[in-house]
This record gives C-alpha cells, structure tokens and sequence, in this order.
C-alpha cells in the first residue's frame, strides 16, 4: 500500500457512533460524527455527563458501539491498537504501585528492560528523570501523571487519548502539564485527542474543538483554532482571536448546559 | 488518608536524605513514633504482671497453680538451656511450618482459580460452606482414623484448618482488582494471561498476605492442639507431660513460650510484608 494514501486517510475517524449502558436503555451516544488528521490536536468538551468518557472508551476501542463505528487509519479494532496510548483522570488507579516509576513506564514494552535508554528519554521528557526510582504513591499528583504520560509516550504512539487528564490536579500543575503536553505532542508529531471540561483548556491547546450536545451527545460543532504555535499562557491567552474563540465554544457549552432539565422532561 | 508529609515528597528538596526509606516520613518521625509504641506495649505487659502478682498476694488463687512470673521466667530459661523445651519448640515449628506452606499454595492457587472462574466457584461454593465451619479438632478422630498418628495427619490438620483464612482474602484480593488496572492492561496491549500474572496477582498480594498472616496464627493452635491430643512431641506433648507430672510452673513456661512464639511469627509476617509490599494501603502513611 501506498503512504501517501495513509497520510491523506484519517488517523481517527468517528461515523454516526451510538451507545447505550443496556441494550434498549437509553442512549449516551447518539449519532456522533467527526474526523481527526494525522497530527492534529482535538479537543472534545461539552456538559459534564454527556458521555465525555464513553465516547474515549469507544475510541480506544475498550468498549465497542452499538451502532457506527470508529475507524482508526480506515481500519475496526476490536482491541486498543498498538499505536494508540491513553492516559485516564484518575492516575492513582492506573499506575501500578508495585512498581516503581521506571518500573511503570517500561510495563508496556514487551522485552525492554527498566534500565532502557528509552525508559529514561520518556522520563526526561516529562522532567521526571530524578524520580525514577520512587513507587508512585510518594510522589505529588502532578508527577503521578506526569508519570502516565511518560508511560504512554514511551511505546511511540500515533494517536494519544487523554481522558481529562489535568482534572485531578491544583491549577498552577495544570497550566504546567498543559505546556508540557503541548510540547511533547508537537515534538513527537503526535495525533492526540482530549477529552476535557475545561473550555480554555481545549481552545489554548488544540487545532479543533468538538462541542457535544448534552446526552445523549452528538456533535453540536467543530471549530477550527487557527492560533499560532508556539502558544503561550499568557501571550496567546490575551489575544482577541483566542477571546473570540473562547467566547463562542463557551456559548454552545453554555447552551447545551442550559436545555439539559429540558431535554430530560421530554424524554420521559 | 494521604498524610501532608506523602503528597508534598519532592526528592529534590535537600532532605530527602534524612527520610526513613520507603516511608517519605523523617528518621526523626518513626523513630519517635516507634519508641512511644513500644513503650505503650511495654506499659501493657507490665499491667498483666501487675495484675498477676496482685491475684497471687491476694490468695484469690491457690499460689501453687499461679507460681510468680518471675518463677516462669527462669522456668523459661532453664528449659530452653536444658533443651527440652527447646526441641519441643523446634518440633512445633517443625510441623507448623510445612502445614502452613501446604495452606499458603492450595489457598492462593484456589482463591485465585474461585475469583477468576465463576462457574467453578459457583459449583463448589457449597461444598466450601459445609467445610469451613467444621471445627478442625473435629477431624482430628477421623485424622487419627484414616492417616494415623504421625507427621502426615498433622499436617493435614494444621492446613485443613489455616487454609481458610487464604483462600477468602486471595480470593476477595482478586475479586477486588480495580477496573482501571485491567483496562490499563488492555490499553498496554497486555494479553489476558499476561494481565493475570503481571497485574491482578501483584495487585492481590496485600490481601494473600493479610490471609496468610491470619492462617499463621491458626496453625500454630493447631499444630499444639493435635499436639496435646496425639502426644506426639513439641511445645503440645511438653504441656501435656509437665502437667500430668504436677510440674506447674514448666507449663506455664511452655504456655509462655508459645505466646512469644505467635508472637514472633506475627511480627516476621508484618515485617515481610512491610518490606515486600511498602505500598499496601496499610503501611503507605507509617
């Protein structure tokens, strides 16, 4: 096969996705649609509980749908594909605190050593080279994650999920960790897709954003975010393009927050 | 909990150094914090002694059956220089400890097998609840009867009777692995067998070891109770002879010696598990 077609293809592409906790039961996911290009950062926000986290459990190909489908490069996965990595909320539960920081971050590599070189670039990446020999629960939230992200940039990903991934940690972290994965995901030319609440959050880091209606969520718009790269917390933040942008995601989030009593009376 | 002193660790900061390993709590702490507990156990013990030699001087009980304790010390000394009491001890640990292995293996590897295949739980479930009421020393006739007096029924009985303990914790630890680790797993690109050995058996550790810690204690009864009934050697046989020879004070040196024992195997326990798994959830905040 040609390469050219395999740049051109999707990395990520979401046809008419619909979920349901039971079969019958009333839908989480409803008819969702959108495509993800190689190298492009994506956020999804939308109201909190309008099914954020199942639409990324669809994604990684950890649940399956019930009806469309997710094609990763054109292609159904029954399982995650090898090149995809995720790094969910809650790191206290997803890294294993048997094992040591480098312990963690070699987990995934089949027959590679903690002593790797590769185990120690993953490190240094997140600046987390002089913890590798710490267990996680002695180390602050912050490097918890920064933990999980080394971990799931260590096997070279094409696609990155990232489940709210800054939602557990104190503000001043948060604005750290957001620059540090910008930085990694541009360095490594990765495809990454966020999941996020935070509406500034998805502006000042993606190149598009998905607003989803309430649940059960389909996609209300995409918006391009054309702002220059490198962006800067306080340089890119202050500029009216990243006001406007904001302005206008906040409205659609704020509108779908709003129909939520309204919507359920109907559905009843 | 998190304590303060957990969450703010950085191992940059300069006094790093000066914390005890594998706690992120200061020398100064835990040394503090183990000199004070050691002291409230001690103040403890010296209550009982207290109390004993109160019942003694009052003549509540005959004092020929209560010798004093400092009697029984010197009775523990001497038998455990004679080398009687010494080799019965020897014995006891002897048997105890093979019973307790056989538990260890047949309660992990059933707990295990319960916990991940639901139909054979399913299907042996009752027989287990008929079994696990049964009062060991209830077999010991029937132990006596098919396996006769020896090693070999002694053993049965100490692992029939400690394997319990084992099997419900290793089975309740896998039961209880997180979601989130498994679908670490799986987005890790682990294969299922992989993601037993490599994520739900770490992941069940602490609570097989809670089981074994558990079942330890429950042997050592047994092995002495089979002991006491069968006569046939360590700290059990050695009660029963020192009783049957009027020799009080002996037996009450035996019965201490076994408390210290349980004792120390307790504490063995607790260290090994300390040391192997420091990030139990029952040692992250010590």
């Amino acid at each position: 096969m040609a390469d050219s077609t395999a740049v051109t293809k999707p990395i990520l592409a979401v046809q008419n996705l619909s979920k349901s906790f039971t079969t019958g039961g009333p839908r989480i996911l409803n008819g969702m649609t959108f495509h993800q290009k190689p190298g492009q950062f994506v956020a999804v926000v939308g109201p909190s509980g309008c099914g954020k986290t199942t639409l990324l459990r669809c994604i990684a190909a950890l649940m399956q749908p019930d009806e469309g489908e997710v094609l990763h490069r054109g292609q159904h996965f029954d399982d995650p594909p090898s090149w995809l990595s995720v790094v969910f909320q809650d790191y206290n539960r997803s890294l294993f605190p048997w094992l040591s920081v480098r312990q963690n971050v070699a987990f995934g590599l089949r027959g590679v050593s903690a002593r790797d070189p590769q185990i120690m670039a993953a490190l240094s990446a997140v600046n987390l080279e002089h913890a590798a020999d710490l267990y996680p629960w002695q180390l602050s939230g912050g490097m918890q994650q920064r933990c999980a992200l080394a971990r799931s940039i260590v096997v070279k990903p094409k696609l990155l999920l990232l489940d709210e991934p800054f939602a557990s940690v104190d503000a001043q972290t948060r604005i750290d960790l957001q620059d540090m994965v910008m930085g990694i995901c541009r360095s490594m030319q990765l495809s990454t897709l966020l999941v996020t609440h935070d509406i500034d959050e998805a502006v000042f880091m993606a190149d598009k954003v998905v607003v989803l209606s309430t649940r059960p969520a389909r996609v209300v718009e995409e918006i391009a975010i054309d702002l220059p790269h490198p962006r800067d917390q306080l340089v890119t933040k202050e500029t009216p393009e990243f006001l406007r942008l904001r302005h206008h995601v906040y409205t659609l989030v704020r509108q779908q927050a709003q129909k939520l009593p309204r919507e359920t009376q109907t559905e009843r | 909990m998190q304590s303060p002193g957990l969450a703010t660790l950085d191992p940059l900061k300069p006094d790093a150094a000066r914390r005890w390993p594998g706690t992120g709590r200061s020398i100064q702490f835990v040394v503090m914090t183990r000199a004070v507990n050691s002291a409230k156990g001690a103040a403890g013990a010296a209550v009982v002694v207290a109390m004993w030699e109160t019942v003694r001087g009052l003549g509540l009980v005959d004092p020929r059956d209560l010798p004093s304790t400092f009697a029984i010390v010197r009775a523990v000394a001497d038998g455990l220089r004679g080398g009687e009491l010494a080799s019965a001890v020897a014995m006891t640990v002897g048997s105890w400890a093979p019973g307790l292995l056989l538990a260890a293996v047949a309660g992990a590897a059933g707990g295990v097998a319960l916990a991940l295949l639901p139909r054979l739980e399913i299907a042996i479930r009752p027989l287990l609840e008929f079994l696990r009421p049964i009062p060991s020393v209830a077999l010991i006739p029937v132990a006596l009867l098919v396996l006769g007096v020896g090693l070999q029924m002694q053993l049965f009985m100490i692992a029939f009777a400690s394997i319990w303990p084992v099997l419900f914790s290793t089975k309740t630890g896998v039961e209880g692995v997180d979601p989130r680790f498994m679908e670490t797993g799986r987005v890790l690109h682990l294969r299922p067998g992989a993601r037993i050995l490599r994520i739900v058996l770490p992941a069940a550790l602490p609570a097989f070891a809670t089981g074994l810690r558990t079942a330890s204690a429950i042997a050592l009864v047994v092995a002495i109770t089979v002991e006491m009934l069968t006569g046939q050697g360590g700290i059990g046989s050695y009660i029963e002879n020192v009783r049957l020879n009027g020799l009080v004070t002996e037996m009450w040196a035996a019965i201490f010696v076994t408390g210290v024992l349980g004792y120390l195997v307790n504490a063995v326990f607790m260290a090994i598990e300390r040391a192997l798994m420091p990030w139990g959830p029952e040692y992250r905040d010590r």
